[in-house]
């Protein structure tokens, strides 16, 4: 098809899409939130409650990261640092890991994170939230945990629970992959990485 | 609607979506692609041709940015700066804007940017590939008539083509913001980024 023909063609595609993110904030508005409880969590000073990381806001964006094993992860949460203050002038913002807090912060310090991290520690908060599936391990392993996104409104003294949505590639919350879509032909086969820069030396 | 309905619904309509994006990469992979001149740019070292843009690859991408007074398309450059390794190895990345490379310069550094920039002030660059309007206010390298967008280009033996385009803004796939602030409906307030919020 001719340039125009698939620009037009692709336009009406994401005209599309428009309508239907417009039904997602009609379902969205209408939602019942989930009360949730005060977990505690293990914070790089000690341990923290779920509402302490709301700070000064009343809605709370969580992150939920499998941790210093997962590539994709990663590449997420760089994404999120890029807009980190644009994120966090609307909500609370916090990813929350496996990840002992001593190993978050080496690795956290690797990458130029800036935003707040928590691990799970020995909270059932994953498990409760839909982010665990496995009983593996409790460690940097990917088993059992899911990637995704919990996003919370303090009420008063409760907790509620907005909305969810699990991670993957494709989605709205990484521009990686709908970059690489817009090249024809583009190599199914990339991966994320952590680094890049020793395949270039080899 | 309970909680775990409105999930199931909404995860319904994310499916849709990911349907509508299979049909899309469809006609994507099926497009003649658009031959392009070997445009002149402003480098930070000097002048420097599209061609020059790709490095090593044989794909590019070029970020339709409206310059530095722009808040929103300094939101979504910052989005890019964060994943900017990722990007760089599936494809050349180079943010072009209106502003002179000085400014450009002293912007980046006071953003953290590290991706490359060009400017195309004095090119056809972005009125010829429809990223500069017709009508509309004109100040300057702060004119309005600058339009927000990325193009993607491929190169081979024949020359440089163009392979995809399209606009930028909010709720686009371009910009995670926007898809977390659907997550916490608020009705009193309409959101928008500024440069700084401290």
């Amino acid at each position: 098809m001719s340039y125009a023909d698939t620009m037009a063609a692709l336009n009406a595609k994401r005209t599309q899409i428009e309508a239907i993110q417009a039904e997602m904030r009609e379902l969205q508005a209408g939602v019942e939130p989930q009360e949730v409880a005060d977990y505690v969590l293990a914070g790089w000073n000690g341990p923290v409650r779920l509402s302490d990381l709301f700070g000064a806001k009343r809605d709370l964006i969580v992150i939920h990261n499998m941790g210093t094993g997962c590539p994709a992860c990663t590449m997420w949460a760089d994404g999120f640092n890029g807009v980190y203050d644009h994120l966090a002038a609307r909500a609370a913002f916090a990813l929350v890991s496996p990840n002992p807090v001593a190993t978050q912060k080496t690795f956290a310090a690797s990458r130029g994170w800036r935003f707040p991290m928590v691990s799970y520690g020995d909270s059932a908060f994953a498990e409760d939230m839909g982010f665990r599936e496995g009983g593996e391990p409790l460690d940097d392993k990917l088993g059992g945990w899911n990637p995704g996104v919990s996003t919370f409104r303090r009420d008063g003294e409760r907790i509620l629970r907005l909305s969810n949505a699990e991670f993957g590639p494709g989605d709205d919350f990484c521009v990686v992959f709908h970059l690489f879509d817009l090249i024809p032909g583009a190599d199914p086969s990339w991966r994320p990485r952590y680094s890049y820069a020793q395949e270039t030396a080899q | 609607m309970s909680y775990a309905d409105t999930m199931s619904a909404i995860g319904a309509k994310r499916r849709q979506i990911e349907a509508l994006r299979v049909e899309m990469r469809a006609l994507q992979s099926a497009i003649e692609p658009e031959p392009v001149a070997d445009y002149t740019f402003q480098g930070w070292g000097g002048p420097v041709r599209l061609s020059d843009l790709f490095c090593e690859k044989n794909d590019l991408f070029v970020i339709h940015n409206m310059g530095t007074t722009c808040r929103y398309c300094t939101l979504w450059a910052d989005g890019f700066n964060g994943v900017y390794e990722h990007l760089a190895d599936r494809a050349a990345f180079v943010l072009a804007t209106p502003n002179t490379p000085q400014v450009q310069q002293q912007f980046a550094k006071s953003r953290g940017w590290r991706f490359p920039m060009v400017s195309h002030q004095g090119s056809s660059f972005a009125t010829d590939l429809g990223y500069r309007l017709e009508h509309g206010d004109e100040v300057g390298e702060n004119s309005s008539r600058w339009v927000p967008g990325i193009s993607a280009f491929q190169r081979d033996a024949s020359g440089i083509r163009r392979v995809s385009n399209t606009e930028l803004g909010p709720y686009d796939d371009f910009c995670s913001v926007w898809h977390f602030l659907d997550m916490l409906p608020e009705r009193e307030a309409r959101w928008e980024p500024k440069f700084k919020y401290a």
